[in-house]
């Protein structure tokens, strides 16, 4: 794991209950250009840990495994290092923020399909910021005291983005790149990794972004 | 309604009190001198005496309780069975042959007596019991054997007099309780087609706005389609058909009672775009509140627009933040006819892309 090159063959594991997602996720993946390799763990997080699932780059997890959302299977994921890509039914602020501040390296609903799930996955694997149109709406309408105190361009960013689900559309809109459109996602994506309980995946998300530059230390300490 | 009963309760307490007075003068002014100038006729005078207090002491009780404007209850039987017993005691100690004369005194007194326990009741109740106490008199004179046509005929005389005035009074006092709970009937009755007028009425003029509404757009397009005006193949007419079927729709749902009206007009938007095969995805984030229909229509009106000519797909967001809502649309659809401003003072921004609009309406709060 850790910082493997985007070229490089990607391994995810996918913890779902429902066949159907899961053979349409092994479609998506098998259809990728390069092909991500999936790993079916039926319905069952001890797939995730142990072989072929618990070497997997990235951790697809359907937080509604038949009961209560399984949070604590999250934090466990999370705590081991693994970079888990909630992909859920439920859209609820909190649910997101929830699992968000458990340090899941991103959110998508199902609604969200695989033009989002595919970049997910990359992203996750090289560490590099991922925010769904979903997970922006949510970070959007955050109004707890602990988060991050996001500029009016970031927030504007994150609406548009939540509610056009296109980054030229957002750029025509804002009138500024896509570039800067991405560069502002990515920043409010740093925030919260820089935040909240501390996890290895969000210090490894902030490590790379400074070390890229798309966010500097002063930013940080707002 | 409370003024009718009110009107009535004050009309039954003063008739109470009109009788009170007219027993009261009778015992006092009639039957008292009556019975002192024969206490040397009655078998034993201290029982006629005895009787006489017992009718004072109801009176005295229908006095207090007047001035509390109590009811006797149930005990109205009680004393109704006391003033029957005077009635027949007082009867028994008048030797028959003064039977039809002063002496036999309670023959008027017991009657008003009656009317005031049995103010609450039927009339038959009192006619009842002023029989039976008339009938006293007759049957001491026939167990007497002094059944002979002149005493009957004036004991019938006194009955006959003193029967008129208190059968009267009771069927005075009857029939106003039977004219107060009519009126109160009928008040309440008026009332309550009052208010089922104005609520017809309300509806009335909510169908007739909406009906106007639909007037206005659709009458022209089922008109233009029946005289071949309009193509029904032509895409313009196709778009403006979809529009009005979509605002029809949210029409109709505008009238439902839901918790969240604007997701729900929004929801029958969507179903129309849906039925018309357009993909729809449709999410929501953060909360808003209940918003006036102005507020609601200007919301969803371009939106509306959108979806209506949405040819494959659209994505519809709702956004509730601090500073207010906004209803956004992104679709492979037509940007002709959107406005820049709607109803309720929602501003509406418009974004084109190669292969799709992007429409969205805020309104601040």
């Amino acid at each position: 794991m850790g910082a493997s090159d985007v070229a490089e063959l990607i391994t995810a594991v996918i913890v779902d209950d429902h066949p159907a997602i899961t053979a349409g996720v092994r479609a998506w993946c098998a259809a990728a250009t390069p092909p991500v390799t999936l790993v079916d763990a039926e319905g069952k997080v001890a797939r995730a840990w142990t072989e072929p699932g618990a070497s997997a780059d990235v951790v697809i997890f359907d937080l509604q495994l038949g009961g209560p959302p399984a949070f604590r299977e999250v934090e466990q994921l999370v705590d081991a290092g693994r970079q888990v890509i909630v992909y859920s039914q439920r859209a609820d602020r909190d649910t997101v923020l929830t699992c968000l501040d458990l340090g899941v390296f991103t959110y998508l609903t199902k609604a969200e399909g695989p033009d989002h799930l595919i970049p997910a996955i990359r992203a996750a694997a090289a560490n590099l910021p991922y925010t769904s149109p979903s997970l922006g709406g949510a970070i959007s309408t955050d109004r707890r005291p602990s988060r991050p105190q996001l500029s009016e361009r970031e927030m504007e960013t994150l609406v548009a983005w939540f509610e056009s689900d296109s980054k030229r559309l957002v750029a025509g809109k804002l009138g500024v790149s896509i570039k800067t459109v991405e560069t502002y996602i990515d920043r409010v994506r740093i925030k919260y990794a820089n935040t909240g309980r501390p996890a290895r995946t969000k210090a490894a998300l902030v490590e790379r972004a400074i070390q890229d530059g798309l966010i500097g230390m002063e930013d940080l300490n707002s | 309604m409370a003024d009718s009963r009110a009107t009535m309760a004050r009309l039954r307490g003063q008739l109470r009190l009109a009788v009170l007075i007219i027993a009261v003068a009778d015992l006092a002014a009639l039957d008292l001198p009556a019975m002192v100038t024969h206490l040397d006729v009655y078998r034993v005078a201290w029982l006629v005496v005895a009787c006489y207090l017992v009718l004072v002491a109801i009176l005295a009780t229908e006095a207090v309780l007047i001035s509390r404007r109590r009811s006797w209850g149930v005990w109205r039987w009680p004393a109704l069975g006391l003033t029957l017993a005077v009635s027949v005691l007082v009867n028994a100690l008048i030797p028959a042959a003064e039977v039809p004369g002063y002496a036999n005194w309670t023959i008027d007194g017991i009657g008003w007596v009656a009317i005031l326990l049995l103010m609450d009741l039927h009339l038959g109740v009192l006619l009842g019991v002023l029989a039976a106490h008339f009938a006293t008199s007759f049957v001491h004179l026939a167990v007497a054997g002094a059944f002979a046509p002149i005493a009957v005929i004036n004991v019938g005389t006194d009955i006959v007099t003193i029967g008129a005035f208190q059968v009267t009074a009771g069927a005075a006092t009857w029939m106003l309780r039977y004219a107060a709970t009519s009126a109160a009937r009928a008040t309440e009755a008026e009332e309550a087609v009052r208010a089922a007028e104005s609520i017809a009425e309300r509806v009335h003029d909510d169908r007739r706005r909406r009906s106007q509404q639909l007037d206005a757009e659709v009458r022209p397009l089922l008109t233009g389609l029946a005289d071949g005006s309009l193509d029904p193949a032509a895409e313009q007419t196709r778009r403006d058909c979809a529009i009005a079927a979509a605002r029809m729709r949210r029409l109709f749902a505008e009238g439902d009672d839901v918790d969240d009206r604007l997701l729900h007009e929004l929801k029958a938007c969507v179903d129309v775009a849906e039925r018309r095969g357009v993909l729809v995805d449709l999410a929501t984030q953060g909360s808003w509140p209940g918003l006036p229909l102005d507020v609601r229509r200007g919301l969803t009106e371009a939106p509306v627009r959108v979806l209506s000519t949405a040819r494959n797909w659209a994505r519809v967001t709702v956004l509730g933040t601090d500073s207010g809502v906004s209803v956004s649309v992104v679709a492979d659809a037509v940007a002709a006819g959107i406005p820049a401003e709607a109803d309720g003072a929602v501003m509406i921004t418009t974004v084109e892309d190669e292969d799709r609009l992007w429409v969205r309406a805020t309104w601040q709060s």
